[in-house]
């Protein structure tokens, strides 16, 4: 099974600085700061679970011209589902909706999702229309899923099943959620 | 195209007293008030997207009855996270119907995802719900109702209807419907 912060790093390496990364509270945003600590365009998520990908696909629909890439949890996307439709209908090209799916809260001490049960992340995201749906289970089908979404017309989602582990928590992660915005919109020039 | 209060009208027949029946804020409601008003329908005012999850919620907490949700597409898309607790918890007892007339009919016929390329029956299956049903006229449509009604579920039946308003509103008082609906099932209110 992938290891988040492994597959993680497999995105840093592929995206050029200039390209926008939102990323989800918890593990998602936690293993970003490690993958790459000194990226600057990231828009790391404190506290407000489930919006980071209402959020992405606001940015992707404001700045077209720009790439948008999302890094999600499933129990975070399980509690704003309703946004996968209007991914799917609002159909932005440029965005690549990444969902890690571990299967689990696990910060919150390993709850179970509904990904444990029948849930299926990437059926759904079909059902609510996205064009590109690709499901990854090892690293190096990850890795070829993010290359034609890096290359290819989206909206891509990509479900990528992860193993429960928890990252590491660096004393330099960025903290305020105000330092994190203002630095993300002066990156943009906004 | 099916017509909603039809459709209802048709649901409520092969009904008996004993079903337990959510209707969702709008059309929903008001077509079930005109179809048959009976104790056992609780009408929800205003929460747009919570049908499905007091529905889910009388299903679990009530195992021995049947439980029919109806609820529009909108209300849906407001709360597909309900979906994925719906096939996880899985009451067998559960019918869920939705309206799709792909639109906001109440606020103006504003379109919603379904009117683009959302499937709602798709997104059923892929939340896990293994009996879905997607009915476009009204024998499909009351010949899923009643496998529903006897075989176990959950289910989701999708139903394409027309934008007909409906017209016969429930009772207004939120608290009248609860305490009517809990006596109805011998709880006390």
């Amino acid at each position: 099974m992938m290891n988040m912060l492994e597959a993680t790093q497999a995105v840093c390496r592929r995206l050029s600085d200039d390209v926008p990364v939102v990323a989800s509270l918890g593990n998602p945003g936690l293993n970003l700061f490690n993958a790459q600590p000194g990226r600057q365009r990231n828009f790391y998520f404190r506290n407000a679970m489930g919006s980071a990908s209402s959020l992405a696909l606001g940015l992707a629909t404001a700045a077209p011209e720009q790439r948008v890439v999302l890094l999600d949890g499933d129990g975070s996307l399980l509690m704003n589902l309703s946004s996968l439709a209007s991914e799917g209908w609002r159909g932005p090209r440029n965005l690549v909706h990444i969902c890690w799916d571990n299967r689990m809260y696990e910060m919150t001490g390993q709850q179970a999702t509904a990904t444990s049960g029948p849930a299926d992340l990437a059926a759904i995201a079909e059902g609510a229309g996205f064009p590109k749906v690709e499901r990854a289970e090892t690293l190096a089908a990850f890795e070829a899923a993010l290359e034609r979404a890096l290359a290819g017309d989206g909206p891509w989602f990509i479900l990528a099943v992860v193993a429960g582990e928890r990252a590491k928590r660096n004393p330099a992660n960025p903290k305020s959620a105000t330092g994190i915005r203002h630095r993300f919109m002066g990156e943009l020039g906004a | 195209m099916i017509n909603m209060l039809e459709a209802t009208k048709a649901l409520v027949k092969h009904l008996s007293d004993d079903e337990l029946v959510v209707a969702g804020l709008g059309n929903p409601k008001f077509t079930l008030m005109e179809a048959k008003d009976r104790p056992r329908n609780f009408y929800i005012w205003n929460a747009m997207g919570m049908t499905s999850s007091i529905g889910l919620g009388v299903a679990m907490a009530q195992p021995d009855k049947r439980v029919i949700v109806l609820q529009g597409d909108g209300c849906l898309l407001m709360n597909l996270n309900s979906l994925a607790t719906e096939a996880w918890r899985a009451p067998k007892n559960l019918v869920h119907i939705v309206w799709d007339n792909r639109m906001f009919e109440l606020t103006g016929h504003q379109p919603t995802a379904t009117a683009g390329p959302a499937d709602l029956a798709k997104m059923a299956e892929g939340a896990g719900i293994e009996k879905v049903e997607r009915v476009e006229t009204l024998p499909a449509f009351e010949a899923a109702v009643q496998r529903a009604l006897v075989e176990d579920g959950p289910w989701f039946i999708h139903v394409l209807v027309d934008d007909q308003r409906a017209g016969k509103a429930p009772p207004k008082s939120p608290t009248f419907i609860r305490h009517r609906f809990m006596a109805a099932l011998g709880l006390e209110g």
